[in-house]
This record gives structure tokens, sequence and C-alpha cells, in this order.
């Protein structure tokens, strides 16, 4: 795993594990330096889980019961989506016992949850009981269920699509928009600007899971979309597909604070456009497509911290 | 149409297929329309059909171009220097 994987299963910076890396941290109660093994690659560090779960192991040998291996976390960050069990949050990770770790005596995920270190803190102070603790816990179980992909991804197969189809949901979207001058200079027509992806995925809150699903299930396509509007036999539809831009901004930038991450805001969209264009439904996944495409692009989600 | 946007494609936009007319006419200076027009749209493909004459007249408005209907022929003009 690199530098930044062994951050998210220790829950700690990544600061934190260069210093682990290189020089070592003292052990709770011994004070005696430990570091953990990993091989340098290039910019970056490989470690694999023997070498993480040693380090790991040297922890838990003076605390007991406070450092779970590998393993466990991981299965615990998958079951929570690496986001904290109880408020969603995308932070750093903690794992919290929910029975007490002198009872089970050892590290049982199925009594076990993932939670950032602000709702670490409330459990300890007893705001989060552990009944409600299990209630979290059974809700991670449902949405994994669910598998939040199957919320993303509407079901349907490979991903098929002519121009027709495009044209279809352009011409149906900017249809009911009023159309802009195209002298107005904010609008998105004349917006060159890109953010790189990796920050623009942190500054829009974007998960792990979300962004997985955009490169695995719709980048490959993104290509064709390009093409379509690029294509001056399609000026017109790009200059709808601009106006559908324009107001997802718009209404985007009143909204985005009161969301956690953009996958909501991606997820909202699909099915605000399904319930107000009900011809559109059979389109479901190319409409998802083409969220994702605006948003890859630097359409739609913010570009900058400002 | 001329104004670039975001989608827009270089190659096959007015000031793109412009630029090609002028290319093909620099050593000849004339030919006939239909000729460039084939030149054109083999060079780029399909996607230059719809552009071709809004760049031809682009041409034109600016002085560059000239057309003789009786022979279907374009001509390149020099620019006039002031």
């Amino acid at each position: 795993m690199t530098l930044n994987e062994a951050a998210k299963i220790l829950g700690w910076p990544r600061s934190e594990v260069v210093i682990a890396l290189t020089d070592g941290i003292r052990l709770p109660k011994s004070g005696t330096p430990q570091k953990l093994r990993g091989q340098r690659v290039r910019s970056d560090w490989d470690i694999t889980d023997t070498e993480l779960d040693d380090f790991i192991q040297a922890f838990e040998a003076e605390e007991p019961g406070r450092h779970s291996p590998v393993a466990v976390r991981r299965e615990l960050l998958v079951e929570a989506r690496h986001r904290c069990a109880v408020c969603r949050a995308v932070a750093p990770l903690q794992f919290h016992h929910i029975l007490e770790f002198n009872k089970v005596k050892h590290h049982d995920p199925t009594h076990m949850l993932a939670v950032c270190g602000t709702c670490h803190d409330r459990i300890g102070l007893g705001e989060i009981d552990s009944k409600a603790q299990r209630i979290y816990k059974d809700q991670l179980a449902r949405i994994s269920s669910e598998t939040h992909e199957s919320r993303l991804v509407p079901s349907g197969g490979p991903l098929r699509f002519r121009w027709d189809d495009l044209r279809e949901i352009f011409t149906t979207l900017g249809g009911a928009l009023p159309h802009l001058p195209t002298t107005d200079i904010t609008s998105s027509r004349y917006d060159f600007t890109y953010t790189d992806i990796e920050t623009k995925n942190q500054l829009n809150a974007l998960s792990a899971d979300y962004f997985e699903v955009i490169e695995r299930r719709y980048e490959p396509h993104f290509h064709r979309v390009e093409s379509f509007l690029k294509d001056p036999v399609n000026r017109e539809i790009s200059e709808l597909y601009f106006d559908v831009v324009d107001e997802l901004r718009a209404r985007i930038a009143s909204r985005q604070t009161s969301y956690s991450s953009f996958d909501d805001i991606l997820i909202e969209l699909r099915v605000a456009t399904q319930r107000n264009f009900p011809e559109l439904n059979r389109r479901g996944t190319l409409v998802s497509l083409v969220l994702a495409f605006m948003y890859a692009n630097c359409d739609i989600g913010r570009k900058s911290s400002c | 149409m001329l104004r670039a946007t975001k989608y827009m494609d270089l190659t096959s936009s007015v000031l793109g297929l412009g630029a090609r007319i002028l290319f093909h006419l620099r050593d000849t200076k004339v030919l006939p329309l239909p000729e460039l027009f084939e030149r054109i749209v083999g060079e780029v493909g399909p996607s230059a059909r719809y552009n071709f004459s809004h760049a031809a007249s682009f041409l034109f408005l600016v002085g560059r171009l000239e057309y003789d209907e009786r022979q279907d022929i374009v001509r390149l003009l020099e620019p006039e220097v002031n």
C-alpha cells in the first residue's frame, strides 16, 4: 500500500506516517521509538500489510485493545465506506469497540465501528450510547446490502448510447431553460479553467467510492460526449448543454454548503431529473454519465477554494 | 460563430478552416470552389462541411478571398498594406 493508504488505515495524518517511516514513533508506555518498515518507491512508499501489522502490534502490546490489526481496520473502513459511521464525515477514522475489549478480548469487527475523532470523543462522553452505536452499525449493514453503487448507477447492463440519445437529453433539459445571451462572459461556454481531479475531489468532498465509479463506469465514454459537443453539426445542441450547465451551476452554488459531499449532489440531480423529466427515465444511466462528464470536465463543482 | 467556446473543435472551427483555405490557395492563388471544398473536407473530415461556407464568407468579409460566380472559382487576394 502507498503512504496515503497506510495513513487511512492508521487514521493518522500523512506527515505522522512519514515520521513513523523515517524516525519512528515513541511507544506509549516504554517510550521506545518504533519504526514502520517500508520500501521507498520514487516519491512514495510501498508498505505491506505485514509491515503495518508489525508496527501496530508493537503499540497493541503496550496498550491491549486499542490498536486493531490491519485486516479488521480495513473491514470496518469498507463497511462504513471510508466515512464516519455516525456523522458520515470523510475524516481520519478511529476504530471503536461497541463491546468493551476487556469483555471480548479480541478485535471483533462485528462489535466495532469506524468513527471520526469527534464522534469517538462523543461516544467517550456518553453522548452516543451503546444501543445507538448498535443502530449505527445496523445502518451500515443496510447500506452495504443496497450497495453504494446501486444508488449511483441505475441498473441496466452495459452502457450503450448513440448521439441521438445525447440529443434527446440535452434537448429535453436545455429546452426547459431560458437561453442565455451568448455574450454573457460568466457563462460556462467561456470558462476554460480546469483543476486537477485530485484537488477537485477534495474541494468538493467527492468520495473515493464515487470517483471510482466515475472512472470505471463513465470515463471510458467521456470522449464520445466530448466529440458530440465538439462537432459543429451539434452546435445548437451544445448551446443547450451550456445552458444546462449554467443552470446547474447556479443551483449547486446556492445549496452546495448544505450537502456533505458532491456524491449527494450528483445523486440528487439525477433523481430530480428523473422526477421532473419522466420522459428521460429510461435514460437514467446516460443522465448519470452526463453529470459525471460535467463534473470531471470542470463544468460543475468547485474548482478553487475561494 | 467566431468566439471560442469550451467545447469548440478548433480544427473544424471557422478560423481553423479559414487558415486551411488560405494555405491551399497560397501557391496556386486560384482554385475551383468544389475542389477547394473537397480538399478541406478530405483533410478535416465531414465535420468541415458545416463551417466551410462560414469560413469562406469570413475570408471574403476581411478581403482575402474573391469568388468568381461565372467560373465557380475562388481567388486569393493579397492583404492591403497601408
